[in-house]
């Protein structure tokens, strides 16, 4: 797979451009009297842009077919900057279909391509809507592990070390990372990206014999705007006898965050000063699918609650963590009646959380049934199914937070990147 | 006549005449908030009246009305209230304020305005958009189609 961080237009833009001059007749009928289109002509070309810039993504999209100039505003670097700065963040997220996380060991033996054939499923919380998104150059054998900026990161699923590739999914345009140095099985990954920085983080499951992992290390990628870099050199102990499960990993404030499994803890990497730590989950002896999010600038662990020994009814419980990094305080709690309801659903198989701005969806396994809680309005309720399949039988939907952006400046320091790139292998 | 220079400063009112004759008084600081006027007062002219040739009186009132609405003061819940007001008007309304706007170089209400253009266009087909910004289609039908198919997603 070639590494090609521009995708190419599919038709020729005639370059530069004029401004449509005005007709002297109106094209519009006058069905709608309160819309004289001769108004809008009056709009000079800069304030047209910055009406384009601000439409969600869909509707920009379908803008571009409007006419060649603005199909072509995205290669334009006075809208992107422009873009860059007035765009509103859309607290959106990107689901993908995917086998259980345990068949990833039984892959390699099948060649067969995987991770949906380069599909993803954008869900918007705000208007409850799902689009579904071909990503054809995504190269076979690799998964999605984390999503960031603007950005997901694909990892390739062969033990060893892993290639890596960076795909912005509305723009189709890929860029690939140097691979990791250790070799892993299935390794948990973070990603974190802003307007300055790149930050890639592995942990665990590493290879200490072909047949044999253990969890002992991470190792870190970091690029940055004021030049320093650290290419996987950056590699850290982690805590002895944990037991990450190819788990996802949440980024908060310059620690990466992943949920460590019997007994239940959270890890924590500082990646200032690349160390390991543990915190203590709260309850965390009666805990039930717990799964770690980044909601509104705090981690929030959200898991169910089942103390058989008690006379507690069973719950479905968000605990953030405090400034201190140590102690939890319980924010929210689903509704009795609610959870009676989710329960007759998930009959125990599980359930698996993520949140982006004031929104946190949970994906039941096993069932096409999500719901949908928002901080802002305080309300639980039910998201309704993909139109496009997964969630029941096989495929699971794996959903990460995702925010669509036409372009993600800093990636330009990854093409300044020259060592030499592992190709995939099939 | 124990006024500080900064409460003086702030007292300071100057004077907007629209295209058609009307007058608006509003305070200095304020008025500031747009950039061209701005620049009018630091060049020394706030002693005479500024003219705004390019906008007329009702317009005015409502750029006039969103400059004190932000010009200091005030719960953002209250002056969330008044800018959804402001931005409910008809879109030929909208387009006038936001003509306005750019002209006077008031960046806040440039992008209020633009914001609430896009959201009243944003389920509209490409066609509705042509006919509405005037825009000629210079795509062959096997362009449109090939660029509609590529981002078949959004439509």
């Amino acid at each position: 797979m070639e590494p090609s961080s521009f995708h190419t237009p599919p038709i020729t833009i005639p370059f530069p451009y004029p401004f449509p001059s005005i007709p002297t007749s109106p094209i519009c009928t006058s069905s709608r009297p309160w819309m004289d289109c001769r108004i809008w002509s009056r709009l000079p070309q800069r304030l047209v842009d910055r009406v384009v810039a601000s439409l969600p993504p869909p509707a920009f999209f379908r803008a571009r077919s409007v006419c060649k100039r603005w199909y072509g505003l995205i290669f334009s670097t006075a809208f992107i900057e422009l873009y860059l700065q007035v765009s509103p963040c859309r607290h959106w997220f990107i689901f993908f279909k995917q086998q259980g996380i345990k068949n990833c060991i039984y892959k390699n033996a099948a060649a067969a391509a995987s991770g949906g054939g380069g599909e993803a499923f954008l869900f918007d919380p705000e208007n409850l809507r799902w689009y579904r998104l071909g990503i054809p150059l995504i190269p076979a054998g690799v998964s999605p592990a984390s999503a960031s900026g603007g950005l997901v990161c694909f990892v390739s699923e062969e033990s060893g070390s892993k290639s890596i590739v960076l795909c912005n999914p509305v723009m189709g345009n890929l860029i690939q990372l140097p691979s990791t140095l250790r070799p892993r099985l299935c390794p948990s990954i973070g990603l974190t990206i802003s307007s300055s920085s790149i930050d890639l983080i592995f942990a665990g499951d590493d290879l200490i014999s072909p047949y044999a992992v253990k969890n002992l290390t991470s190792e870190s990628f970091h690029i940055d705007g004021g030049g320093f870099y650290s290419i996987w050199g950056t590699t850290a102990a982690l805590p002895r006898l944990c037991s990450l499960e190819s788990g996802r990993m949440i980024h908060v404030a310059g620690r990466f965050y992943c949920m460590n499994y019997s007994p239940f803890s959270v890890l924590a990497y500082d990646v200032v000063s690349n160390q390991w730590s543990k915190i203590q989950a709260p309850m965390r002896r009666f805990l039930r699918s717990p799964s770690l999010v980044e909601s509104r600038g705090k981690a929030v662990l959200v898991a169910a609650v089942e103390k058989s020994k008690l006379n507690v009814p069973k719950s479905l419980r968000l605990w953030a963590l405090q400034e201190c990094g140590a102690a939890w305080v319980e924010i929210e709690r689903m509704p009795q009646q609610l959870y009676n309801q989710f329960a007759e659903v998930e009959w125990g198989r599980g359930f698996d959380a993520v949140a982006h701005g004031d929104y946190v969806v949970v994906v039941i396994k096993g069932s096409e049934r999500a719901l949908l809680f928002d901080f802002g309005g305080k309300r639980w309720s039910w998201i309704c199914p993909c139109p496009y399949g997964g969630g029941g039988g096989e495929e699971e939907l794996r959903g990460f937070a995702y925010e669509p952006r036409l372009a993600v400046p800093i990636t330009g320091l990854l093409e300044q990147l020259t060592l030499p790139f592992n190709s995939f292998a099939a | 006549m124990a006024e500080t220079p900064a409460s003086a400063a702030a007292l300071k009112t100057v004077t907007l005449v629209s295209s058609d004759g009307e007058r608006f008084e509003i305070a200095e600081s304020s008025a500031k908030q747009s950039i061209t006027i701005g620049n009018i007062i630091d060049d020394g002219c706030c002693d005479a009246s500024i003219p705004v040739p390019n906008v007329t009186g009702k317009v005015l009132t409502k750029v006039i009305e969103y400059l004190k609405n932000h010009g200091g003061g005030g719960g953002d819940a209250e002056k969330k209230e008044k800018d959804d007001e402001l931005v409910s008007a008809p879109v030929p309304v909208l387009l006038d304020y936001i003509l306005a706007a750019n002209y006077l170089d008031i960046k806040g209400l440039v992008d209020l305005v633009a914001q609430e253009i896009a959201d009243s266009m944003k389920d509209k087909s490409p066609e509705w958009v042509r006919s509405e910004f005037n825009i000629e289609n210079d795509y062959t039908p096997e362009e449109e189609e090939a660029v509609k198919s590529h981002f078949a997603w959004a439509f």
